[in-house]
């Protein structure tokens, strides 16, 4: 439906059994971290999130 | 209990194995490495096989699976140091080593760890500082 999709989080352990599944995520991103999965959609979407400039009167 | 041992080096991961493989000591190894670089969310991991003269296709099916797995935890996997024989018999066996990229020796690999970084850090977007 248009929409992407980013796995993070995965435990190592989950990760074993993805792959011993014989499950295949190459089409999927995934990531280690929410942080880095975030930093991700952000790139996809070109948005950037910077800190404000003060108003210097 | 006989462990192959994981050194960390900055974002990357090096395994040096020096001796020759059995299976449980390459199990042991694949756990390891995950449980390693979910611990330090690692970006790379290079392996060094250039003291590994014989490799079966279990060996090549480990080296296949810990490549999916850094994958699925955000992590290169580069093999380096493949002995001429042993490049031979993994094709022998059928076993194309989907995802692993090869380098001629740990240098190279190096190098290409951090390309692959430099790569993926270029794809940021550039911010336009137009308030100014």
């Amino acid at each position: 439906m248009g929409a992407e999709c980013i796995i993070s989080g995965i435990r190592p352990e989950i990760a074993q059994t993805v792959v011993h599944l014989g499950i295949d995520l190459s089409g999927i991103t995934t990531k280690a971290s929410l942080a880095s999965a975030l930093q991700t959609a952000f790139e996809m979407l070109q948005l950037a999130v910077v800190k404000r400039k003060k108003i210097v009167e | 209990m006989e462990r192959i041992p994981i050194l960390k080096m900055g974002d990357f991961l090096l395994v040096t194995i020096q001796v020759d493989l059995y299976d449980q000591l390459a199990e042991n190894l694949e756990s390891d490495l995950i449980n390693t670089i979910s611990k330090h969310s690692s970006k790379g991991v290079l392996i060094d096989i250039s003291a590994v003269s014989i490799i079966d296709s279990f060996m090549g099916r480990i080296l296949g699976n810990i490549a999916v797995m850094s994958r699925i935890l955000d992590a290169q996997t580069v093999v380096v140091g493949m002995q001429p024989a042993v490049a031979i018999t993994l094709v022998e066996l059928g076993l194309s080593l989907n995802g692993v990229i090869s380098a001629l020796n740990v240098e190279k690999g190096m190098d290409l760890l951090r390309s692959k970084m430099q790569t993926s850090d270029n794809e940021e977007p550039e911010y336009d500082d137009d308030n100014e």
